[in-house]
């Protein structure tokens, strides 16, 4: 599970801490890493590795260059936000990807909309199932409606009482995205939104999908 | 020997039989001549300065707007040249009775040969104070709305207040020249008047969405290329010296103090600014550097022909603390500048005009010429401002102003001109309305989905 993680902390271990300090601060992400369950909080994270390293004055360089690494690695070196598969290599028109079996039985826009929370989770450190809330607010008027396309994101049931068209699923990305600027800044967001499309793109069907349709 | 007083003898017997008066009109013609030319290189050193002003800001923007701001500064000066040209430079320049604005030269009808010039140089000058708000607006206003803006700005708001201060070329003189307002090259009658037309822009406009918190504090959102900030910051630094030296209206001795003047208050901005930056904690950022820069030449332009080299730098170095000191305030206030125009030529054109004011050569600090660049200041606000503020209530009520959050998201290059100028790094690489008749219809449905 840490595997795509453990690139991106070396990477930044090398990068922000003093040399005599990479034992330790290799030692101490171990033993993390072995205790993680599901995506970790890279803000948390940053802080308990320069806090057991003894640089606890490096923390913001650290999860600055956590974050670079985050966002510049490609989808098959590390998928952080996917934690809990391995990111299967790109699809190309030659050769489709892997279909992923945990989102395969999800329709792709609700892979991308968790995907794009669980990055956004992943990134902040802050929870993010309130700004799910919040965007649907924003874009859905009606409250049953509201909560049956939450339930129908959250859990994958209910969409029989609220068909979602195109338009919709639209709106409520669109809404998802607003919401996400004003809580965690337009910078974070716009990362956070390349990452997940790179990797809804791994997905077979966004061959005949374009995750782009959803923007 | 023999040969130099033959030559002697040769001169003296043709000024003799020279008549005095051809003399005369030959030295008219050739100062004239030598005037045009040098205000004719003075205006294409400006018009530089607008491929200055389009990569510095395309730089401190984010990429998916590039085309976008460049689109914007490649257009207002063609647009606000042809306004200028119809009704501006009368405006600015005609006969000027009352004191308050010109009332002929339209079209530049009865013009002659060196008000070509001087429209050439002018029009540049007022496209200078015009894309000035393109920058401050910059990620989040329509492109039809700002071109609106920006030939208002030109045609009326610019002119007017350059009448007061500059008016007139043929009779009459402007109730500010008249008091006697030193600004030599228009700290305040360009680039205060254009920052507070862009701060009357910002402030209709609203800041970008997310670059305040919910708590209010500032979010950082950095350019996408600080080589076309430098680049950009080079290039203005360069048409500066056209758009102070150019100034005289003449080829004269003057330009070289005005020229070096020019240079090290540009300097200084630097060294100020990164002083300020120290004295605050805060890292070193290029783009405030650049930014010190051009506060340090806004700020020497007001009195680049009356000081001497070393009040010159004084006034860079304090321009450079202005630009970082009058930021932070904007950030507090909540108002999102996007590259910094109204610090830099609103806050500095203030502090240049003062110093134009208080560093006097022979006349340091004359409390009566303070007093004047006051008024001066003062009026440029008064009269910019709220006109500026107005234009933009109204473009914003009629025609749109702020672009929509999905056209942010998917950013301006891309909602507003369909080209992007990275397409490889952007979500949605290819615009529906550029591929063709497929696209068209594509198009169509994208703008049906909206509506629904």
């Amino acid at each position: 599970m840490s595997s795509g993680y453990s690139l991106i902390v070396r990477s930044a271990v090398h990068e922000t801490l003093p040399e005599d300090a990479h034992e330790t601060a290799l030692a101490a992400w171990t033993r993390i890493s072995a205790e993680l369950v599901g995506a970790p909080s890279l803000r948390e994270l940053s802080r308990k590795l320069c806090t057991e390293a003894g640089h606890a004055k490096l923390e913001n360089s650290f999860y600055a260059a956590l974050l670079r690494n985050f966002f510049s690695q490609r989808p098959d070196h590390a998928a952080p936000g996917a934690a809990t598969n391995a990111a299967p290599a790109a699809a190309t028109p030659e050769r489709p990807a892997r279909r992923d079996p945990a989102n395969s039985a999800r329709p792709l826009f609700t892979v991308l909309v968790h995907g794009f929370l669980d990055q956004l989770r992943t990134v902040s450190g802050q929870d993010s199932n309130g700004t799910l809330a919040r965007a649907l607010t924003d874009a859905i008027s009606d409250r049953n409606r509201r909560s049956a396309i939450e339930r129908w994101l959250m859990r994958g049931d209910g969409m029989e009482s609220a068909p979602c068209d195109l338009a919709q699923q639209r709106a409520i990305m669109h809404s998802l995205y607003v919401q996400a600027c004003r809580e965690f800044g337009p910078v974070m967001t716009d990362g956070v939104l390349t990452k997940t499309l790179q990797q809804v793109r791994t997905d077979p069907r966004a061959l005949h999908q374009p995750p782009e349709q959803w923007l | 020997m023999l040969f130099n007083r033959s030559r002697l003898l040769f001169t003296a017997l043709l000024f003799t039989l020279l008549p005095v008066p051809t003399l005369a009109a030959d030295l008219a013609t050739l100062q004239t001549a030598t005037d045009t030319i040098w205000l004719v290189s003075a205006g294409a050193l400006v018009f530089l300065m607008q491929a200055g002003f389009a990569l510095l800001e395309s730089g401190m923007a984010r990429a998916k707007n590039t085309v976008n701001v460049l689109m914007k500064n490649y257009t207002d000066v063609c647009f606000g040249s042809i306004a200028f040209f119809v009704v501006g430079y009368g405006l600015m320049f005609g006969s000027n009775p009352s004191g308050w604005f010109g009332e002929d030269r339209f079209l530049l009808l009865g013009g002659e040969h060196l008000d070509y010039s001087l429209l050439f140089f002018q029009t540049m000058f007022a496209a200078t104070a015009a894309t000035i708000v393109s920058g401050a607006m910059a990620e989040r206003t329509r492109y039809r709305g700002y071109i609106i803006g920006s030939v208002f700005i030109m045609g009326l708001i610019y002119p007017i207040f350059g009448a007061w201060a500059w008016g007139s070329l043929y009779s009459g003189n402007g109730w500010l020249k008249g008091l006697g307002f030193i600004d030599f090259a228009g700290s305040t009658v360009v680039h205060s008047v254009g920052a507070w037309c862009a701060l009357a822009g910002v402030l209709v406009v609203g800041p970008r969405l997310g670059r305040f918190g919910p708590d209010g504090r500032p979010r950082h959102i950095p350019g996408h290329n600080l080589t076309l900030v430098a680049l950009g910051g080079f290039i203005l630094w360069f048409g500066w010296f056209g758009f102070n030296g150019g100034s005289t209206a003449k080829a004269e001795a003057g330009i070289g103090l005005i020229v070096l003047n020019t240079h090290l208050a540009a300097a200084s901005g630097v060294a100020g600014a990164a002083f300020t930056l120290l004295l605050l904690r805060r890292p070193l950022l290029a783009s405030m550097l650049v930014n010190g820069s051009l506060g340090g030449l806004v700020g020497i332009t007001a009195g680049a022909a009356s000081m001497s080299p070393m009040f010159a730098i004084v006034t860079g170095l304090l321009a450079g603390a202005v630009v970082i000191i009058s930021g932070e305030l904007l950030l507090s206030l909540r108002i999102d500048d996007v590259v910094g125009a109204i610090p830099v030529h609103g806050f500095c054109g203030v502090w240049g005009t003062l110093a134009a004011g208080m560093f006097v050569d022979g006349r340091l600090f004359d409390p009566q010429q303070m007093l004047v660049q006051v008024i001066g200041v003062a009026a440029a606000f008064l009269w910019s401002f709220p006109v500026a503020y107005l234009l933009f209530q109204a473009i914003a009520k009629l025609g749109g102003l702020r672009c929509s959050t999905r056209d942010e998201q998917q950013g301006l290059d891309y909602a507003e001109h369909y080209e992007l100028a990275y397409p490889e790094f952007q979500q949605q690489p290819l615009h529906p309305a550029i591929v063709g008749a497929a696209g068209d219809r594509a198009a169509r449905e994208e703008r049906h989905v909206e509506r629904v």
